[in-house]
This record gives C-alpha cells, structure tokens and sequence, in this order.
C-alpha cells in the first residue's frame, strides 16, 4: 500500500498543485483589466518651474477587441518622470506598462537639461523596451504625440517609418535609448537623435477629417481621446508629422545644437552610412560644356580614413571614392543637350572635390565651435595613434576641447558607377 | 554502476558549462572589466577548459568508485568530507544564483509581478523531480534537448551580427591589465559549474576517447559563450552597464525587432529551458552531496533537505538577485577561485596517483 501510493507521488503532487494554484489563478484579474498599455511618451516643460509636463499614449485593451480602440493621451506634471507615470496610473485606474512604447518624445525645452536625468528612472527598470526610439521636437512634444495618436493602432507607427528611412539616406539619429546612453557614456559624450517637427496642413473643404477633441488636454492631471487636426466651418488644419532631416545634437546630455537639413547635408559627407545622394553641380565648364549644372546619383561612397598626429596636430585624411550615376545635365536655359551616360571628367571631379572640401570644413567648424565630436574621431584616433592622442590630449588646457585642433583634408576620385 | 554513457556526460558537461554564463555574467564581468570584459571572459573560459579537463580526467581514471570513496581513499573520510562539504557549499550557492536568476528572468520577459513562492512550487517541483530521477534520466533528457538548446543559442547569438560594428570598445587596455584581472576575479562563480562534475564520478561508462571529446565539445562552448560575449559586447557597447540580462536584451536591440516579435519567443523558450536544465544538473550534484553527508540509500530525503535548503537561503535574499550579484562579485567569486584551485590540485592527485597504483599493479 505504501509503495504504491509512493509509486503515484507525482499524480499527488500534480493534484496538490492543482489544489494550490487553481484557484488563485482563477481568481486573478485578466491582464487586460489592470493594465494601460502605453504606446509613446512626450516629455515638455511645464508651465510650474522645475516641473516636467509628461504625456502618455495609452492603449487601453479590451477583452475581445478588434486592436481598434482608439489612442488616448494622459498628462501630468510632476517633478520626475517616474512621479508622473505614477499619477497617471491613479487616473487611468490601471498599471500603464512601458514594454511597448515605441517612442519618446523630448521637446526643445525639456533637452536644454541634461536628459539623462529624465531618463534615467527608465534606463534602470526593466519596463521598457532599450530599443524605443527618441526623439527631438522643436516644438511641443504633446502636440506631436497628438498627431501620431491619428495613425491606426494596426499600422505602423509613422515616426518609426520617417526614422527607419532617414537613417539609409541621411545623416540622422536613429537613436534608441540604448545607443544615447552607449554615446553619452562614450569619451566623445556627443549623442543625436532625429529632430521631428509637425506642420499644420490646411485643406479647405473635404470631409474634414475625423471627429476628434482636441488632444491638448495641458494642465495637471488631464487626460483626452486623442485628437490630431480641427475643424472650423469647412477649412481642415491637419497636423502632418514630417521631418526635414535635421538632427538635434547632444553634447554631454543637452541638446547642443539642431543641424538644419542644409547643415545635415554637410554632416552627409563625413557619415560612412550614407552611401546614397543626389548631388547637383554648378558651373560645370570643359571643352564641352560651360557653365553647366550637372545632377548626380551616388551611387556608392567609399570612405578610406587616414588618422595621424603631426607634430601634435591629429589630422585626418578621407579618401573619396564615390560611383556616380549622371541624372540631369542643364547648360543655360536648354534642357535638350545630347544624353552623356557617364559624364564624369576632371572638371567634374574637381567640382566633387571642392564641393566635398567645402561641405567637410562646414561640418567641422560646426562640430569645433560646439566641442562635439559626433562621427567618434575620438576613438579612431585612440585606435590609430594611442600614444600620441594622449600625449595630445594630455597638451590641452581642457581635454574636452580636442576637437578644436583636429585638421581635416579630403582627396576625391570619381568614377562611372556602371 | 554506470548511469551515464560517454555522450550523455560529454552533454551535461556542455550544458552545465554554457547556460549559466548566458544571462547575468556579461553585465557583471563589463560592470569590474569595462572595455576589456571580453579578455576576462576569455581568460576565465581558458580556465573552465582546464578544470574540465582534469575533472574528466579523473573521472576517467576512477571509473568503478563513487566520488566519496575516492577522495577517503585518498585524503582520509574526514578529508573526503571536508573536500565535499565544500563543493557542496559551492553547488548550494550556485544552484540558488540559477532559481533566482530563473524567477529573475521570468520577470523580465513573462510576467510583471509574480510571487516568488508560487514560483518556487513548480520550479523546484521538475527541477527536484529530475535531480531525485537520477544521473540517468538527467542524462536522456539533455540528450534530447540538447540540440534544440544549441541550435537556439546559436541563433540567438547570431541574430545581433549585423548590429556588428566590431571596435566599439576599442582602444583595448587603456587602463592596463587590471580591470581584466578584476573582471576575472569577480565572475570566478560563473566559471566553477564544472567542479559539480565531479558528483558523476563512477557514474560514467568509460570510452577511450572520453577526455579528448570531452575537451573538444567543451572547447566549442567556451567559444560558443566568447562569441556571445564578444558580439553582446559589441552590440551594446558603454551602455553595458544598463542591462543586467544579456539574453532577454539580446533578441531586442534593432528597434523594428520588438515590433515584429520576431525573437521574443526564443528567448521565452530556449532560454528558460536551458536554465531549467542547467539548474537540474547543479541541484542533482548538490543532492549527492547531501546523501553523501546524510549516509542515505534513498534519494528522496537528501533531496527535500536541499530544496529546503536553496528555499531557506533564497527566502533570507528575498529572492533579490541584485543582492545575490553583490554578494558574488564581492565575496564568493573571489572563494570560488580558491575552491577552483584545490579542485585542481585534488583532481592531478587523482589522476596521477591512480595511474601509480596501476603501474604498480602492472609490475
């Protein structure tokens, strides 16, 4: 008797599990009754000094939903993000968890501060996901949480597309928490991230629109259905989330600087990411042509570096290779010049060079006056010439400074990208 | 009696050596190491594959006696008794570290709040049921396993490649040597898993060709694990020092993955797998201690005794992993050193005095 009943131990302890975990896994709430799912945040200076204006997009989930259940937009002001998260929470009446927040929105304001300090309640939990992406917002950050709170909750995120883009072709920050912190931990302490700014579209007439509230719903303790664009008398003003290439530039956690998308062209140059670009030419003059101007595809754009330290000066040599397509040729007015397939020449390298030279040195004295050093020379430079960077940087009055001495020169090939 | 074949312990050695490194110990060797953890990793893998090979060694030269009666016949019983009441403190330590790192883990990826006692019912339920089944049936069932955990891992460790940038910790040993030593020194626990080998001695089948295939499989683990570290540190570079499991954040970082799930499961699966298995293997030896110490026939007493015990010292923690962490980069790492050190010494004395005896019997 006692053998077999020892034979059926497990038999017995499965029931007595059962008997244990049964019934306080029944009596537990489904998740979606606890739970606030928060889909973005957007982090502004509130109108109380030191105080933060913190917004949430919240997706509450229903048992059974068809996933349609519209975004809603929950602010408070409090003094840190994680008091905020917390009131929001005694709002909501639910726990807003951060697994499957996909962006944080930081406005100009809140970035004047060191926004580590911010962040940093979100780095150190393991609620939210490293990989959300941040943002830079010249204007108010709640206002462009707003208009992505339009997009459908099934389709995939806007700004996410607008970042996943830029970063093949721009110069852009594709940051993610993860790769700030890995930049502003670096010795170089010069993060980006892609600046996002929302413009009012104005369309006359139409259906305007869908039927929404307004999303800004400021002041403490706030909460409003989301809302993106607003009717008056048959004129729609449509918030359009767009962005113009420009990047914000973090040094030592503040924002430094927002490079305009006529800067950031510069910065394009120097970034061995950016492999593909349109690039026009003026005042093309050969044997052929004179006073032309001339659009190019890049095709490929190969970066060989040269890092060394001349009598104490770090210089660094860029090789240009760059494959060329040859898009549009303009001479004066006509447009209806023979088709040249591959009209790349020594004017035209030269022209590249010049260009290049041109773009190189802007970036740089952007990068110089401000002190940051974002394409990391401090490291190649730590890689290539160890004893001499430091004997460098061991030279400057202040060791943050080493970006001012640095010299720059570029050499440029070009070549039918056929 | 001979529980487990050649392959079977060459599988529990793989196994026990890779899933426990896999999720805290790249952030704690980064947090002593910084920019050089990959060479303290490297270092300490080196002296895995030493251990392991003077472990199987001795194994191998010992095939017909259980651990205990090896080391009596050596080191006197009181000797034998101190030699495995220490590795037994080691084992109680390191399978503790594996359920609070499992319950951890479970946290991090499945649930939000989750009681420690609830988790502790099921957990020491399969993990006590297959340390109480025995060396064989430990043995059958990583024989199944182990393919589908090596094949997830691999594929876990691959999926990061091409976030690959290769120098971003670069410049190496800008501040000398040390960090390295000290990162070394600091994870010493996570490297001492093979001393639990020890508790399968005289429970081989003896091959001709056990040591040399043990070292190569093990050989392949440890690159397997340097590998994973190396792109894990690559990946995540300076920001290292947020992450504390490795495994949960590795299928996360492209920032369109998460979106698409494409990974998560993985990690879900194959990971809380390993971890299950690897903590099996470790409570098994801690409950041969147990019966060692006890002077028990049956299993099932030394057994309960252990889980009481692992419940008893995770409950002192309170099931903090972080103070667990603390504890180990501080103190017992820096013990296990030492633990790995006499284990060392032990296991050439086994090995060279068993081949005296039998020249002697040659004679």
């Amino acid at each position: 008797m006692r053998k077999s009943l020892f034979n059926k131990i497990i038999l017995w302890c499965v029931i007595l599990f059962l008997l244990i975990l049964a019934p306080t896994s029944l009596d537990m709430p489904s998740q979606s009754v606890v739970r606030a799912i928060c889909t973005g945040l957007a982090i502004d200076t509130s109108n109380e000094s030191g105080k933060l204006e913190v917004t949430a997009q919240i997706l509450i989930p229903e048992a059974g939903g068809q996933y349609t259940q519209k975004l809603s937009l929950v602010s408070y002001d409090a003094k840190s993000l994680e008091e905020s998260l917390e009131m929001m929470e005694y709002q909501v009446g639910k726990k807003i968890r951060m697994e499957h927040c996909c962006f944080i929105i930081l406005s100009n304001a809140v970035c004047e501060r060191n926004i580590t300090t911010i962040l940093d309640y979100l780095v150190r939990g393991n609620n939210i996901g490293n990989n959300t992406l941040l943002i830079h917002t010249d204007g108010k950050s709640k206002d462009l949480l707003s208009a992505t709170s339009n997009v459908n909750s099934s389709e995939v995120d806007n700004l996410q597309v607008i970042s996943e883009y830029n970063e093949k072709y721009l110069f852009s920050g594709g940051a993610n928490l993860l790769s700030f912190y890995h930049d502003y931990l670096s010795p170089h302490k010069t993060s980006y991230m892609a600046n996002i700014t929302m413009i009012k579209d104005d369309k006359s007439g139409g259906n305007g629109g869908t039927d929404q509230s307004s999303g800004s719903g400021s002041g403490s303790g706030s909460e409003s259905s989301q809302g993106s664009s607003s009717s008056d008398k048959g004129n729609t003003q449509e918030d359009v989330v767009t962005s113009d290439g420009s990047v914000a530039i973090f040094y030592k956690g503040k924002c430094a600087r927002v490079v305009t998308s006529e800067e950031r062209e510069d910065f394009n140059w120097l970034d061995p990411k950016v492999e593909k670009a349109m690039v026009q030419i003026e005042n093309v003059s050969d044997n052929i042509l004179k006073n032309a101007t001339i659009s190019y595809t890049i095709e490929r754009k190969k970066m060989t570096h040269k890092f060394e330290i001349v009598n104490n000066v770090p210089t660094i040599r860029i090789n240009f290779d760059l494959g060329l397509q040859t898009e549009m040729v303009l001479q004066g007015d006509e447009s209806s010049l023979p088709i040249f397939d591959d009209y790349i020449n020594d004017a035209v390298t030269l022209a590249f060079a010049e260009k290049i030279d041109r773009a190189v040195k802007n970036s740089m004295n952007i990068q110089k006056e401000h002190g940051f050093d974002v394409f990391d020379y401090y490291k190649e430079f730590s890689i290539n010439c160890n004893a001499d960077w430091k004997k460098y940087l061991s030279s400057l009055e202040n060791p943050d400074d080493y970006m001012k001495g640095i010299e720059i020169f570029t050499e440029v090939t070009c070549y039918s990208a056929f | 009696m001979t529980e487990l074949t050649s392959r079977q312990y060459i599988i529990v050695a793989s196994i026990i050596m890779l899933t426990s490194k896999l999720v805290t110990m790249p952030s704690v060797v980064f947090s002593s190491a910084s920019n050089d953890a990959i060479f303290s990793v490297i270092i300490n893998s080196i002296l895995e594959l030493l251990l392991i090979f003077l472990i199987t060694l001795a194994i191998a030269k010992n095939p017909n006696k259980g651990l205990f009666e090896v080391l009596k016949s050596k080191f006197t019983r009181v000797g034998a008794y101190i030699i495995i009441g220490l590795i037994a403190i080691y084992a109680l330590a390191r399978v503790t570290f594996c359920y609070e790192e499992l319950y951890s883990f479970f946290l991090e990826l499945l649930y939000d709040e989750f009681s420690p006692y609830i988790f502790a019912i099921p957990t020491f339920f399969v993990t006590g049921y297959l340390a109480y089944k025995g060396a064989r049936t430990i043995g059958r069932t990583l024989e199944i396993l182990f393919w589908f955990i090596l094949i997830g891992t691999i594929v876990s460790v691959v999926c990061n490649v091409g976030f690959m940038s290769f120098d971003t910790n670069m410049p190496y040993f800008q501040n000398g040597i040390m960090p390295v030593l000290e990162g070394s020194g600091s994870s010493a626990f996570y490297f001492g898993n093979s001393i639990c080998l020890l508790f399968f001695m005289g429970k081989v089948r003896i091959d001709d060709n056990l040591v040399k295939k043990t070292i190569i499989s093990s050989s392949v683990i440890a690159l397997l694990i340097i590998a994973f570290c190396f792109i894990f540190y690559d990946v995540f570079g300076l920001s290292m020092q947020y992450i504390l499991f490795a495994l949960s954040q590795y299928s996360q970082y492209d920032p369109f993955i998460l979106e698409l799930q494409r990974l998560v499961w993985l990690s879900a699966i194959v990971d809380i797998t390993k971890l299950f298995c690897s903590t099996a293997c470790l409570a098994y030896c801690l409950g041969q201690a147990g019966k060692t110490f006890m002077q028990s026939k049956t299993t099932l007493l030394p057994i309960l005794t252990t889980f009481l015990l692992i419940f008893s010292l995770a409950t002192i923690l309170h099931y903090d992993l972080l103070v667990m962490i603390e504890l180990v980069r501080n103190y017992i790492s820096y013990i296990t050193i030492g633990l790995i050190t006499l284990t060392i010494i032990i296991c050439i004395i086994l090995s060279i005095s068993r081949r005296q005896n039998a020249q002697k019997f040659i004679q």
